[in-house]
Order: C-alpha cells, then sequence, then structure tokens
C-alpha cells in the first residue's frame, strides 16, 4: 500500500462525474482498503493538487448470473476527492 | 478564406485555399456533433459525451476527417466561383496543413476549361439564302388543303378504276385453307396505293360493284409474317361499292370553309405569308448556324479529351432517352446499327469536339464582349415559352428550376445575334432546289440534333 499509484485505481468517466467536475469534485475507484489520507496524499502528489476534502464510499458489486451460477463482481471504493479552487486534474491524459 | 490561383500546363490550375481556424472550428464541432450521435460512450447517453471524451475514444484524427470531408468541398466550391475558373473534371486535393488551432491550408489541382484564342468574329461575310416562294408552292399547299378535305363519295361508274376506293369483303386461302388475318368485311381499299401484296389491287380493276372476283397472287419472299412469305394464296373478293375522292372546287367558298377568309386570293395571300415566313427562319437559322461554324473555325482551342468525352456521354444519354420513347434500349439499338458502344462514340467524336469547341467560343465572345442576361429577360422568356401551353404549371415549373442552364443558353444566344448582326451578310433569294423526298425526313433530324446540342 505504499505505492501511491495503487491506491488510485482509475477515473470515472461519466456524466455524472462530468457534472461534478465542474465543482472541482474529482471522482475516482480506489483501493478498498485505502482510507481517507492515504487517498489524500495519493492525489495530492500524483496531480500535484491541494485536496479539500474526501468522501469515501464502499460500492457493493453487481450480482452477476450466467444460467444457474450466480456470482458477485468485487465490491469497490468510490472516493470523490475536492480539491482547492483553481486546482485541476487532467484526466484525460492517456488514461 | 484565401485563395491563390496558378495556372499551370495543359489546362490544370493549382489552387491554394487557406481557411479561417474559426471556421476549421466550426466544422469540427459539427462534426463531434454527428460523430457523437453514433458513438456510445460507457458512462453517458449517446449525445451526450463531452468533446474531449469522444475525441479520446474514437481518436482526433476521425473527427478531423469528418470535419473536412465536409468542409473540403464546401470551400473548394467556393474558391471555385470565387476565382472564376471553370473545372472540367474532379480536383486532386492535397491537404497542407491541418493542425489544431491553426488555419487549414490545402491544394487543388484540377483540369479546367481551356482558354479560347478568338479569331476575327466581327464582320464575318456570309451569305443568307432565302428562299423565294412561288406561285406553285402556293398550289402545292392548296392542293394539300384540298387533298385534306376531300370526301369518298360512292360513284355511278360500274368499273373500278386505279385511284377508286373499293369496299370489299375478301377471304384468303392457302392451299384451300383459310389463314389467320386472311380475311376482311367491309374494308375500303385504295386501288393503286400498294396497301396490299403486290398484284391484289391491279386485278381488281375493272371489276363491278356486286361482283365476286378470285384473286391469286404470292406473298413476297421478305413478306413480313414468315409462315406466309412466298407462298401463293386465292382471295375471294365481293365487290360492294366502288367510291372515289371528291375534291372541293378550288373557290371562294372553300376559302370560307377554312375559316378567316373572305375570298380565295385572301387565302392564297396568307399561305404565301406563312411561307414566306417560314423561309425567313430558315435562312435565319442557317445563317446563324454558319456564322457560329466560322467564327469557330476561325478561334483556336485545345480541347481537352476529357471534354469531348464528356460531351459524347451527353449525347449517349439524349440518345437513350430518344430510343426509350421508341420502346428501344441502348443494346438493341447497337444491335440494329450493327456496331458497339465504343464505335459509336468514336463515330460521335468529332460532332461533339465541335459541339464543345463552339459551346466554348461562344462562351469566350461573350465574356470579351460583357453580354448579360437579366432576371427580366429569363423571365419574359419563361412567359413566352409557357405560354398557351395547356400545362402551364408544370412547364413553368419546369423552367423556373432551370433557370440557370436557360441564362447560359440566352447568353450564347446573344452571342449568335452578335455574330449576325456584326457580320457581313450578304442577301439572296434562291430558288428552290430540286425536289428532294426525303427533305423533310432530314430537316426533322437536324432539327432534333440542333436541339440537342445544348
Amino acid at each position: 500500500m505504499s505505492d501511491l499509484r495503487s491506491i488510485i485505481r482509475r477515473p470515472i468517466v461519466s456524466e455524472r462525474t462530468m457534472v461534478l467536475m465542474e465543482e472541482n469534485k474529482y471522482t475516482f475507484v480506489v483501493d478498498l482498503k485505502a482510507t481517507k489520507s492515504q487517498i489524500r496524499e495519493a492525489v495530492e502528489q500524483i496531480f500535484d493538487v491541494k485536496v479539500e476534502k474526501i468522501n469515501t464510499m464502499r460500492m457493493t458489486g453487481k450480482m452477476r448470473r450466467m444460467g444457474r451460477y450466480e456470482g458477485k463482481r468485487p465490491d469497490w471504493k468510490k472516493a470523490i476527492v475536492t480539491v482547492r479552487e483553481g486546482d485541476r486534474i487532467e484526466l484525460f491524459e492517456g488514461l | 478564406m484565401k485563395t491563390t490561383v496558378e495556372r499551370l500546363e495543359g489546362n490544370q490550375v493549382a489552387l491554394e485555399v487557406e481557411v479561417g481556424q474559426e471556421r476549421v472550428e466550426q466544422a469540427l464541432d459539427q462534426a463531434f456533433r454527428k460523430v457523437a450521435q453514433q458513438v456510445r460512450v460507457p458512462g453517458f447517453r449517446p449525445g451526450k459525451a463531452p468533446r474531449r471524451v469522444i475525441e479520446m475514444r474514437v481518436g482526433k484524427e476521425l473527427l478531423y476527417q469528418e470535419a473536412l470531408d465536409d468542409l473540403i468541398p464546401r470551400v473548394y466550391t467556393e474558391a471555385i466561383s470565387e476565382s472564376g475558373i471553370k473545372p472540367i473534371d474532379m480536383p486532386e486535393l492535397d491537404i497542407l496543413e491541418m493542425e489544431d488551432g491553426k488555419p487549414l491550408r490545402f491544394k487543388a489541382v484540377v483540369e479546367v476549361e481551356p482558354e479560347v484564342t478568338l479569331g476575327e468574329y466581327k464582320g464575318i461575310a456570309a451569305t443568307k439564302q432565302i428562299e423565294r416562294i412561288t406561285n406553285a408552292d402556293v398550289d402545292r399547299v392548296l392542293e394539300e388543303m384540298r387533298e385534306r378535305s376531300a370526301q369518298l363519295v360512292t360513284t355511278d361508274r360500274q368499273e373500278i378504276q386505279t385511284g377508286d376506293f373499293a369496299i370489299i369483303d375478301f377471304t384468303g386461302y392457302i392451299d384451300e385453307q383459310p389463314f389467320p388475318g386472311g380475311a376482311a368485311q367491309g374494308y375500303t381499299l385504295e386501288i393503286g396505293a400498294g396497301q396490299f401484296i403486290p398484284g391484289f389491287e391491279e386485278q381488281l380493276v375493272g371489276s363491278e360493284p356486286g361482283e365476286t372476283k378470285q384473286v391469286t397472287v404470292t406473298f413476297p419472299t421478305d413478306y413480313h409474317a414468315t409462315e406466309l412469305a412466298g407462298k401463293e394464296a386465292r382471295f375471294d373478293v365481293k365487290i360492294h361499292e366502288i367510291k372515289e375522292k371528291s375534291y372541293p372546287a378550288l373557290n371562294d367558298d372553300f376559302a370560307k370553309d377554312l375559316g378567316d377568309f373572305e375570298t380565295l386570293l385572301e387565302l392564297r395571300a396568307d399561305i404565301r405569308q406563312r411561307l414566306e415566313d417560314a423561309a425567313a427562319k430558315d435562312a435565319q437559322n442557317t445563317l446563324e448556324v454558319d456564322l457560329t461554324q466560322k467564327a469557330v473555325d476561325l478561334a483556336q482551342v485545345d480541347i481537352p479529351d476529357k471534354m469531348v468525352e464528356l460531351q459524347i456521354d451527353h449525347k449517349i444519354q439524349h440518345l437513350e432517352r430518344d430510343l426509350q420513347y421508341s420502346g428501344l434500349d441502348k443494346e438493341r439499338y447497337l444491335e440494329i446499327l450493327g456496331t458497339t458502344e465504343e464505335e459509336l462514340r468514336s463515330r460521335m467524336w468529332e460532332e461533339a469536339e465541335n459541339e464543345v469547341k463552339t459551346t466554348l467560343v461562344l462562351e469566350a465572345i461573350v465574356a470579351k464582349e460583357g453580354i448579360t442576361v437579366t432576371d427580366e429577360e429569363i423571365d419574359e422568356r419563361i412567359d413566352s415559352t409557357v405560354q398557351d401551353s395547356p400545362h402551364a404549371d408544370t412547364l413553368r415549373s419546369y423552367w423556373e428550376s432551370q433557370k440557370r442552364s436557360l441564362r447560359n443558353n440566352m447568353l450564347l444566344e446573344k452571342a449568335v445575334a452578335l455574330l449576325v448582326d456584326n457580320g457581313e451578310i450578304t442577301e439572296v433569294v434562291v430558288d428552290r432546289p430540286e425536289e428532294d423526298p426525303n427533305e423533310d425526313l432530314e430537316t426533322a433530324e437536324e432539327a432534333t440534333e440542333s436541339e440537342d446540342t445544348r
């Protein structure tokens, strides 16, 4: 877990997160076991921004079935990171 | 938009066009919107994804491609009309620069109409030959009119003569068997008109009404119904009646019957007038064609084959349309002529080349003389064309849609008129050349052809 890049998995790009970005809120899929302070450290270092606030939530994996067999996608953690006014994260560079 | 025109060799022109950044941006925007509707991006409803997301997903190149596909033809057309060049082919396009935040630059190389070196086109000498209308011509028309108003009346004569009309029943037998199409009742046969098989009509001469006569004939070997060709047949012919044509007398009454005339003299004067008008019109047409050809011959143009090919395409299209009216298609037509399409095309070459040259030369004269046609003139022309037609509305809307080509035609007409006005014209009245039985046919053909020229 010391590796910053394994804490933050990928950004979530959707209509909803696009709207959130206008309020300086960036949404990521993060490691299930990551804590807010770890996420803060990772985001600040990787993207060179000042994080003001972090909201996290555990998302339950969706149920899937193949015929008779039931399965479940893994649970994951979502983090909505609010950064300081004026700071920007370029989400689309090769991600 | 900035355009640089550079003339290259062989009627080629290179256009370098620079399109302002703003316009490129606009085109990109439009392309994006179009693509956005088609691409599905997870997390977004169709058409809702922002530009950057789409760009990442489909690649910027595709977006540019899409934008240019729409932008370049449009800009190209603008550049063409702005620089006034007349391309005859599709351009070869080459994109010089296309980058974000920079104007778009591209180069188009295209073959254009050749430049025309006009020869002397004012003061061309030509002879206008007006046909003399003689009393004999008037007589001939009168005779035709009489013929048309002739009626069949029963004659008192008891013997059929050549030129009579016999009302007959007939039944034909080949080997004592009646055959299909070999019988009729109450048929009116003109004796000596050659309507029936040779010999049939002649054998009836001298017969009387009420008589039943046997006629023996042999079908010609080239008869259209092949099963009858060359066969000998016997016909039982019953003659009912003999009629002959009765021509109205050529007098004032005849003139009155025809309408607005009081006397035969008035009718004659009217006929003469119409014949003279027609002759004058013919002479004018011939003169115009003659002068135009002379001006064309004096001019020098290096005509690209491409243009001739196009003209031939055009002619073939016309031909196909005409064939359709007569229920033929191109393949069948070629078969009848015993030729191939390539051969037909190569035979059309010279004529097509001349047509192309004529148009180019007349256009050059139009440009040089600054000839113009106003909208009013076009409207007037449409009015006069449409007038009196039973389908005035359809015709009018057709012509309204054809205004551009109509304008072109009128420009060319004016150029021809200019040739005539400035020509050294000698008018002579000539006697009609010897009567040629095919003359009517030929002039009719020429009329359709000259119409096709443009």
